[in-house]
């Protein structure tokens, strides 16, 4: 899950040798304001959106694997909302559906 | 089971959000406290003022306001609901008299304060009468 979850950055595949910034998203977008017509510039990776999508969907699949692998999708998914300024605007979205779709499961679960 | 993510550090974070991001962050929250709401209320209404005020900055997107306002439905309609505190009352009207001006529902959600005061904790209730203090 970690490896998987590692590979949720930013230009993932460029900085794929530098394990060193593995585990935090690459800030390549431009900095400034997040909204308006700045975000149209920031990259949109699909490998991302479906990596952590994959993730949470692995995370949520029964009690045990929310045990086991629900606080780290979460802590990253913490993570990518308070990066947002840096991301595309869909990946942030995405990423609030699952820490909320984490907490409700969270709930539901009784272990 | 308890998972750590804070509902209220999520509304923070869309609540820090400008349009058109906003836009994009505020429906799934509001769907998403609709679901949380359905299994307990007590998980949505931590801190109410930041909720409905997230709901009060959303209230013209068409697609937040049906899930915002299942959520009034369930704070006025269900039975054996207790989270109606004197802040959550206040903070609940003042959104359905929103809903009511945009002509969402009919004026008579407006009205609802004898259904929501009967609901509210027995303890935060304000007397009927003042205290006697002297006894005749």
């Amino acid at each position: 899950m970690a490896a998987l979850l590692e590979r949720v950055t930013i230009g993932g595949s460029e900085s794929a040798q530098d394990t060193s910034a593995l585990s935090t998203p690459n800030l390549k977008a431009r900095d400034g304001a997040m909204n308006g017509p700045e975000s149209q510039e920031k990259a949109y990776d699909p490998s991302m959106l479906f990596l952590l999508e994959m993730a949470t969907c692995l995370a949520i699949r029964d009690a045990t694997s929310m045990r086991d692998l629900s606080p780290e999708v979460s802590g990253y998914c913490t993570e990518i909302l308070r990066q947002r300024k840096h991301l595309h605007p869909l990946f942030v979205e995405r990423t609030l559906i699952y820490l909320l779709a984490l907490k409700k499961r969270g709930h539901e679960t009784v272990i | 089971m308890e998972t750590g993510i804070s509902l209220v550090e999520v509304i923070r974070v869309v609540q820090s959000t400008q349009p058109p991001l906003f836009q994009s962050l505020a429906v799934p929250l509001a769907r998403s406290s609709l679901e949380l709401a359905e299994i307990d209320l007590a998980l949505v209404l931590d801190d109410p003022r930041l909720l409905f005020q997230a709901f009060k900055k959303a209230i013209l997107i068409p697609e937040a306001q049906g899930p915002e306002f299942a959520i009034c439905q369930i704070l006025v309609e269900r039975d054996g609901v207790e989270f109606v505190t004197p802040k959550a009352y206040i903070y609940l009207l003042n959104l359905l008299g929103d809903f009511a001006t945009l002509g969402s529902v009919g004026a008579e959600w407006e009205q609802r304060n004898d259904v929501l005061q009967k609901r509210m904790k027995p303890s935060s209730k304000t007397p009927d009468r003042p205290y006697k203090l002297f006894s005749s």
